[in-house]
């Protein structure tokens, strides 16, 4: 195997990794009001870069599945779509936080096991 | 801006109508924002080629709609196992009724240069058959796709009994060497009694010989040129059964097995595009009768050839499976 397609199979496997944990993180910080470009600027500035054309359609997306809710509205002389989480979509992020904390904490254990052998 | 306007423009071309005007008003507010913080860190307006480079990040417009889009498959991962299953399982048996149904054209088909043709015809029909299949079960899975989506129920497909599974499989048993000596002292006798055959036809013809004599018919000449390759297919046979018994290893046995039996099709050739197998020997033979046998001669020798074409590529097919890793005959 070479390193064309050990990056190729590492990206490929980040990009998985990643995929279950953006949703989590764009619910968790659409506790607060966001418009589009200030959240993939928020989670950018905590270290979470996302394509803009993965979250923009993400976020309708979720829209659609009733976790977010939005409205209209003007700022800074312009209209924008401000997105903020639904009473369901704060359950349901309970639910994956949780779930979440879980895997989290098994690996953590899987890890340190390996470590005594 | 007229540079982003065309981008939206573009953009709207592959959105639905009902979300268009929406998804392309929140897009310009997100890359507008983009821009300004941009020209905000350069404390300049962009220039053209700027606002290029942030909108040729963002995407090109037909994959930045599809992701706007629903997203479907033709066939899902649930019932993507089943179809490729029905595809493996199911090409075999086609291509196999698909031969048997043009036997009957390479038996009756009226000479020897429109039976060549009529395998080569039946080989290259044999693909848009084969297209059809597939396209036929593409569209009932795509069907059930639809439906498995539509009322989100797979009980069906997931349901399954352990107890139904096949018993465990035995690998095959090589052959034991008192087998193989059996084998090949059998296969002596065998060329002995062809070698016979010559000066005492009624060891294959029985007492088709009186009747042949009653007719005052006898051999044609094609019969020499067949008895010669026949003999030497069967001292082919014979090397390769006494160098595995030699070697004691029965690993390279059947790819030269196989071989001889594809030598094999020479003289079964040979007996299915002949047509003349018995002469007239004098005046008074039946040459209505004889016309007769030879032409059911001939049919039952072309049938002999077709079962011996399919057994070769079932043979095949089966050593193929067994030597080749299943991969790489995956279709």
């Amino acid at each position: 195997m070479n390193a064309n397609s050990d990056n190729g199979m590492f990206e490929s496997l980040r990009l998985e990794l990643r995929r279950g944990c953006l949703i989590v993180a764009v619910l968790a910080q659409l506790r607060d009001e966001h418009y589009g470009y200030t959240l993939r600027k928020a989670l950018a500035d905590q270290g979470l870069a996302i394509e803009e054309s993965t979250l923009y359609p993400l976020l309708r997306r979720l829209e659609t599945q009733g976790l977010l809710k939005s409205e209209w509205r003007e700022e800074d002389k312009r209209n924008k779509r401000f997105y903020r989480l639904s009473p369901e979509g704060e359950a349901i992020l309970a639910q994956l936080l949780a779930e979440w904390n879980g895997i989290n904490e098994s690996l953590h254990k899987i890890l340190k096991d390996g470590k005594k052998r | 801006m007229d540079l982003l306007e065309r981008y939206l423009q573009a953009v709207g071309q592959y959105l639905p109508q009902e979300t268009r005007e929406d998804v392309l008003a929140e897009l310009r507010v997100n890359l507008l924002a983009e821009m300004d913080a941009r020209a905000d860190e350069m404390e300049r307006p962009l220039t053209e080629s700027e606002a290029a480079a942030i909108l040729k990040a963002h995407g090109r417009p037909m994959v930045v709609a599809a992701r706007y889009l629903p997203q479907h498959s033709l066939i899902g991962p649930a019932v993507f196992p089943f179809y490729l299953l029905t595809l493996r399982k199911g090409a075999p048996l086609v291509v196999l009724i698909y031969f048997v149904a043009r036997v009957a054209t390479f038996v009756f088909s009226p000479s020897a240069g429109a039976f060549v043709a009529s395998i080569a015809t039946s080989f290259a029909q044999l693909v848009p058959v084969l297209l059809l299949f597939w396209g036929a079960v593409t569209m009932t899975f795509a069907i059930l796709e639809f439906a498995h989506t539509q009322t989100g129920q797979c009980a069906s497909w997931n349901a399954w009994d352990p107890a139904k599974l096949p018993p465990l499989a035995h690998p095959k048993k090589e052959k034991s060497l008192a087998s193989r000596i059996a084998d090949l002292v059998l296969h002596c006798l065998w060329i002995l009694y062809v070698l016979a055959v010559p000066q005492h036809p009624y060891l294959i013809l029985g007492p088709g010989v009186l009747f042949l004599t009653k007719l005052s018919a006898g051999f044609a000449p094609m019969w020499r040129l067949f008895y010669v390759t026949f003999i030497i297919v069967l001292l082919a046979q014979l090397g390769i059964k006494l160098m595995a018994l030699a070697r004691g290893n029965h690993r390279s046995e059947q790819p030269l097995e196989l071989f001889t039996n594809l030598l094999g099709l020479v003289p079964a050739g040979l007996l299915a595009f002949n047509k003349v197998y018995f002469v007239p020997t004098g005046s008074a033979a039946n040459l209505h009768a004889l016309a007769q046998i030879n032409y059911w001669t001939n049919v039952g020798f072309r049938i002999g050839l077709v079962v011996v074409v399919l057994n070769l590529l079932v043979e095949s097919w089966q050593y193929l499976r067994r030597a080749v890793p299943a991969e790489r005959l995956a279709f």
